[in-house]
């Protein structure tokens, strides 16, 4: 594209209204290249990439340490007058050292994903109304669904200075097929509809709430399952029947005190619905024969800290309800559709974020009730360390081998430390030890089972990350 | 001691041709080393090899920019140039002792004589490259000082002289726009001060004779201040308020009141600190989770106006613009319904706005294309591309952090300055610096200059800034600074003609 100096463009100055001359594109190219190291862990399969709980504690505490890389690229390219934007981004990885598929000798492998694509572009005769249509990063709630996924999405604000978000998402369409059955026809796939609106009321003060509409109809292939371990809707998309509303209200507060800026932050989410055409298998397997169930849930969250000089210190507070009765019609635990969650190093996901216990922000079915007190502290502009303590309970008893029942997951202790020794390279570090409660002994295997809890965790890990 | 007749002078100047005006713009410095006061001459140690023969050296007035009080100013003339050295003749006022600070072409009166033996206005050529120089329209002595007198001889020349007596050059005029290539320099500027910190953001900010610096610096922020003999002090400094990353930061000074604003990245925004600086020290004293930049909404020259916007990772610039008051109690803010008719564009950085009764204009700047709006948002808008790149902080950032991947943007905010009046404004766009054309080491920045006038079609000239290492501007309320990391050193760009 050619360019003109300023002084010199002046004599040849266009307007851009009513143009319909041929434009080319500015091409960006962005990349987020992270490698993570797992240095040590004391429980390799507890890190086993599950929804909402997919490790087994181990009684011979199997090691594991590994290199892995975890790469994205994507390319951006913007029409001339800044009105269109297209997005393709493509993934490679996780893959471990010395893995096959590009990880092993000579690195010959094929592990090239899409991840993003997609195009925005400004609605005709608006300033500030954009629509974007495609497979893209989609947000409606952190709590209920943050992650990619093929949409189409409307964006703006209004005059009254609120900015809303209007979303159609298909999750999942397994069953679509050319020949409706009788049991699948129409409108039935794994569709949502959300609505958002967010103001910013005051420089200390945005406040925001959103409504979810998840409908689904996809059940031809007999019974779908719902897992304990893999309580998430996107779990079971492909064959069940839902329609589950959730309503949300998000506050953000600030102030400056004496002592700092203090700040509380708020969100409480209410669920409802049914799901149908699956049965229920809770952890210890017997499996719920009910085929239709109702949904009523609830999770909130609230953050109050305080920033003082280059120290934040924060208190969370998580709870999402839990399922008190895994033989009874009813769902009770917090169901979300695709999140990735990272409150505690052990049981959610850390630097290595495709190895975690669970991406939720609850525990199996059996919800959530999470304390957490973090301190960070910039040691420099571009250093900082944090030292956090996390509670960790279930909202519901989970039914141990001896006949208990137990709520207590564990004390969890973590560190990390991230250095940025050039504005786009992160050097980082975690720990953290879980001194198990013995709600846990429901997640030992089967021989270590005796109702207390037996094991710790360990995990130990670094990264080295690079984004442009 | 060899000395030299003017007579002789001129003769050597008409042998060597015509001199180029914006070789000798500069305000290069020089100090006295040795004087003689029989002979009326005295040696001098220069730092600046563009300095020659016909060259007029001024003694720094302790007060004012104009004062031109015949009991304060001294006048050299340059007879002879060596290495590092020369010999300067005493023309007018009392001899300045040794080590005694001097600046070229500074703070003497001048006009341009035409043809017809009558003033008339300075040509842009003219007042660009000798920024320094106090131009008169009328033609007469100011305040018993002769004038630097440039007589326009024909062939689009003009010889200058200095009371009637001394031949300083010819040099060639230039009647119509400037281009771009006519204020090149030749050569590296030299510094225009040197720091003693190794800084890795500056602002600055002139008050009187004096320039104050802030300067970041690792985890902390110092003050210095430069006082008219060009020596720079450290005054105080201070932590980072709560180690965030520092983006910019401006001076705002009201009232003998010296603040700094600073503008930091906190992971998912920018908030501002408001440093005090008053007797001796430097204490934040505010915050506040807004973007914060100065305009210059009442066009008299000042960018006095604090204006706040929200900016947020998720939602980038919000709509809501603030007015802001500084004050020792911290910062007000009130809401500016005023300004809302220039959103969504509008930036409280990196845009500037004049919005009266007679019309209203809205200038963005962004990393490589200048937009005008004329009547605010409304309407059609006229975008230039900027060769080089526009100079300025760049922060990327990912949109939304809590995601495994996020999708990244870039915070840009350009460091402009704004040359206001009544009849419209100028707007100085610096370019990021690049390796000069058949010069080895040396580093040449653009800075184009838009000027707007109400009815008008928009006008730019361009100037440029030579040096030995890449430089970035220098954010500030006044002048045109650039610093170089490298050295530590804070170079001053030339200024273009302003009408």
């Amino acid at each position: 594209m050619k360019r003109k100096i300023l002084a010199t463009a002046i004599t040849g100055m266009a307007t851009l209204t009513g143009s319909w001359a041929t434009t080319a594109a500015e091409i960006e190219f962005h990349g987020d290249m992270d490698n993570r190291f797992q240095a040590y862990t004391n429980q390799r399969d507890w890190f086993s990439g599950g929804n909402s709980g997919g490790g087994t504690l181990k009684d011979e505490e199997p090691t594991e340490s590994f290199g892995e890389f975890k790469y994205r690229f994507w390319a951006k390219a913007t029409s001339d007058d800044k009105k269109v934007t297209g997005v393709f981004a493509t993934e490679i990885g996780g893959v471990r050292y010395g893995e096959g598929s590009g990880g092993d000798f000579s690195g010959d492998g094929v592990n090239i994903e899409t991840r993003w694509a997609y195009v925005d572009f400004l609605v005709p005769d608006t300033l500030d109304q954009h629509v974007s249509l495609g497979l893209q990063p989609v947000s409606v709630n952190r709590h209920v669904w943050a992650e990619t996924a093929t949409a189409a999405v409307w964006k703006g604000s209004l005059n009254s200075g609120f900015d809303y978000q209007l979303l159609w998402g298909r999750g999942d369409s397994t069953n679509e097929s050319d020949i409706d059955s009788d049991a699948d026809e129409g409108w039935d796939g794994a569709d949502n509809f959300a609505i958002n609106f967010d103001k910013r009321f005051s420089p200390n003060l945005s406040a925001g709430i959103f409504y979810l509409y998840q409908m689904n109809n996809q059940i031809s292939e007999g019974l779908g399952t719902v897992t304990s371990r893999e309580y998430e809707l996107k779990s079971i998309a492909d064959n069940s029947k839902y329609s589950v509303s959730s309503f949300g209200l998000e506050v953000d507060y600030g102030q400056e005190t004496s002592l700092g800026r203090m700040f509380l932050n708020g969100t409480v989410i209410g669920q409802s619905g049914t799901i149908e055409g699956v049965n229920f298998d809770p952890l210890n397997g017997a499996t719920n024969p009910n085929t239709s169930y109702d949904l009523s849930t609830f999770l909130g969250r609230g953050e109050l800290g305080l920033q003082f000089g280059p120290n934040r210190l924060t208190y969370t507070m998580l709870y999402a309800s839990g399922d008190g009765n895994e033989q009874d019609g009813n769902f009770d635990a917090f169901i979300a559709t695709d999140v990735d969650f990272s409150d505690s190093m052990i049981f959610q996901e850390n630097i290595t974020s495709d190895d975690y216990f669970a991406e939720t922000p609850y525990i199996l079915d059996k919800g959530y009730f999470m304390n957490k007190l973090q301190l960070d502290h910039n040691v420099a502009s571009n250093v900082k360390v944090s030292g956090m303590v996390v509670y960790n309970l279930l909202a519901e008893d989970i039914a141990l081998v001896n006949g208990s029942s137990a709520k207590d997951l564990g004390l969890e202790f973590g560190s990390r430390i991230s250095y940025f020794p050039y504005p786009s390279l992160e050097l980082a570090a975690e720990a953290a030890y879980l001194v198990s409660g013995d709600a846990m002994d429901a997640l030992e295997e089967t021989a270590l089972q005796d109702g207390q809890s037996d094991k710790d965790i360990v995990h130990v890990a670094g990264r080295v990350r690079y984004k442009f | 001691m060899i000395t030299r007749s003017a007579i002789f002078v001129s003769l050597m100047l008409l042998l060597a041709g015509a001199v180029q005006a914006n070789e000798r713009g500069y305000p290069a410095k020089a100090e006295v080393t040795q004087v003689d006061r029989g002979q009326n001459v005295l040696s001098l140690a220069v730092d600046d090899d563009s300095v020659e023969v016909g060259d007029l050296f001024v003694v720094s007035r302790k007060s004012g920019y104009a004062d031109t009080s015949e009991e304060k100013l001294a006048v050299i003339g340059i007879e002879s140039v060596g290495k590092d050295r020369a010999l300067g003749k005493l023309l007018f006022g009392p001899m300045p002792s040794v080590g005694a600070v001097l600046k070229r072409f500074y703070g003497i009166p001048a006009v341009l004589i035409g043809k017809a033996g009558k003033p008339r206005p300075v040509t842009p050529a003219l007042k660009s490259g000798f920024p320094d120089l106090v131009w008169s329209n009328d033609g007469e002595d100011v305040g018993g000082v002769p004038l630097v007198r440039f007589q326009v001889t024909g062939r689009g020349q003009a010889v200058a002289t200095f009371n009637n007596t001394w031949l300083i050059g010819i040099l060639p005029l230039d009647t119509g726009q400037v281009p771009a290539e006519s204020v090149r320099a030749n050569s590296p500027a030299t510094p225009f001060a040197q720091l003693p910190i190794d800084a890795t953001l500056l602002s600055a900010v002139r008050s009187g004779d004096n320039y104050y610096f802030a300067a970041e610096h690792g985890n902390r922020i110092s003050f210095l201040l430069m006082g008219p003999d060009g020596i720079v002090r450290k005054l105080t400094s201070l932590e980072v308020p709560r180690r965030e990353k520092v983006i910019r930061m401006d001076w705002y000074v009201e009232d003998n009141s010296y603040y700094l604003i600073l503008n930091q990245w906190n992971g998912r925004g920018v908030s501002s600190a408001l440093i005090q600086l008053a007797d001796g020290k430097a204490k934040a004293i505010d915050f506040i989770p807004l973007v914060l930049g100065l305009q210059d909404l009442d066009a008299d020259g000042r960018r006095e106006t604090v204006l706040g916007q929200p900016f947020y990772s998720e939602k980038g610039f919000g709509s809501e613009i603030y007015k802001i008051s500084i004050s020792p109690n911290g910062f007000e803010k009130a809401n500016s319904e005023e300004l809302s008719k220039f959103t969504p564009f509008f930036r409280v950085i990196g845009a500037v706005v004049q919005n009266n009764s007679e019309y209203s204009e809205l200038v963005v700047v962004s990393q490589e294309e200048v937009s005008v709006f004329p009547a605010g948002t409304m309407g059609s808008r006229l975008s230039y591309e900027i060769e080089n790149g526009v100079a300025g902080t760049s922060i990327s950032y990912d949109v939304q952090p809590e995601l495994v991947f996020s999708p990244r943007q870039t915070l840009f905010l350009p460091n402009l300055l704004v040359l206001s009046n009544d009849r419209g404004f100028n707007i100085g766009i610096p370019q990021k610096s690049r390796k000069a054309e058949n010069m080895i080491g040396v580093y040449e920045t653009r800075v184009d200059w838009l000027t707007l006038r109400p009815g008008k079609s928009p006008e730019t000239q361009s100037t440029s800034l030579l040096t030995s290492a890449p430089v970035f501007p220098v954010s500030g309320n006044t002048g045109l600074f650039f610093m170089s990391p490298a050295e530590t050193s804070v170079y001053r760009a030339p200024m273009p003609a302003v009408n």
